[in-house]
């Protein structure tokens, strides 16, 4: 959140409203793949819970 | 409006809290490492019996100082918090890593438990993992700080229109 407002970067101004530059649209497909990562890893049971147990199971395998 | 001196301080606390982040994330991930390479599983014990003090010392309270931050910065200076896309993704990509964060405290405490019981730490991927993860993601919301990639949305876009329109 820079001091400096830059009005170069505020944007295309279409007639019907801003449109949606190509790197948000990268942004955002990269972000849908990191979440649905994200929500199958927790469904296959990687997540907290999992690495607890398996952090509480060291000092008896070793 | 808030005086330019006073977003300018705002500002500095907000590179602060986001450069200590770094910092405490680098230092984890350094930890995380030598935990993981070590062949003395001692010491693979003691870094994980460290790294959920160091989370709650550091990455936790910077996490949220920049989250924090960030938000008054972004509300008090012409960029606003959901104006424009660059901002609106840092928004995201901090809420993420906290959230992330504070879900993998709990993996860490894990860690420290079986570390603290007095058997050896068998060496894991994990906390290098996310640590590196955590990395990636605020270097992109770096580059995205400097850059400040154009693209209003569409709320940013009426916010913008709708005083020229109002004065015709």
């Amino acid at each position: 959140m820079s001091e400096q407002f830059d009005e170069g970067a505020r944007g295309r101004q279409g007639p019907g409203g801003p449109g949606v530059p190509r790197w948000v649209k990268i942004f955002a497909i990269a972000a849908a793949v990191l979440v649905a990562l994200v929500v199958v890893l927790l469904l296959s049971g990687h997540g907290p819970g999992r690495h607890a147990q398996a952090a509480s199971s060291f000092s008896v395998l070793w | 409006m808030v005086k330019p001196a006073v977003r300018r301080g705002l500002l500095v606390v907000h590179i602060a809290a986001s450069v200590g982040w770094i910092g405490a994330i680098a230092a984890s991930l350094a930890l995380a490492v030598v935990a993981f390479v070590t062949t003395d599983p001692a010491v693979a014990g003691a870094v994980y019996r460290v790294l959920e003090p160091l989370a709650w010392a550091a990455l936790v309270p910077f996490s949220f100082a920049a989250l924090v931050t960030g938000v008054i910065q972004s509300l008090v200076s012409p960029w606003g918090l959901i104006r424009h896309y660059w901002v609106l993704f840092k928004l995201v990509l901090n809420v993420f890593a906290v959230a992330v964060l504070l879900l993998y405290m709990q993996t860490l405490a894990g860690f420290a438990r079986a570390a603290a019981g007095g058997g050896a730490a068998v060496p894991s991927l994990s906390p290098v993992v996310h640590a590196a993860a955590a990395i990636v993601l605020l270097l992109i919301a770096l580059v995205l700080s400097v850059f400040k990639p154009r693209g209003l949305t569409t709320w940013g876009y009426r916010r913008q229109v709708e005083p020229a329109r109002r004065s015709r």
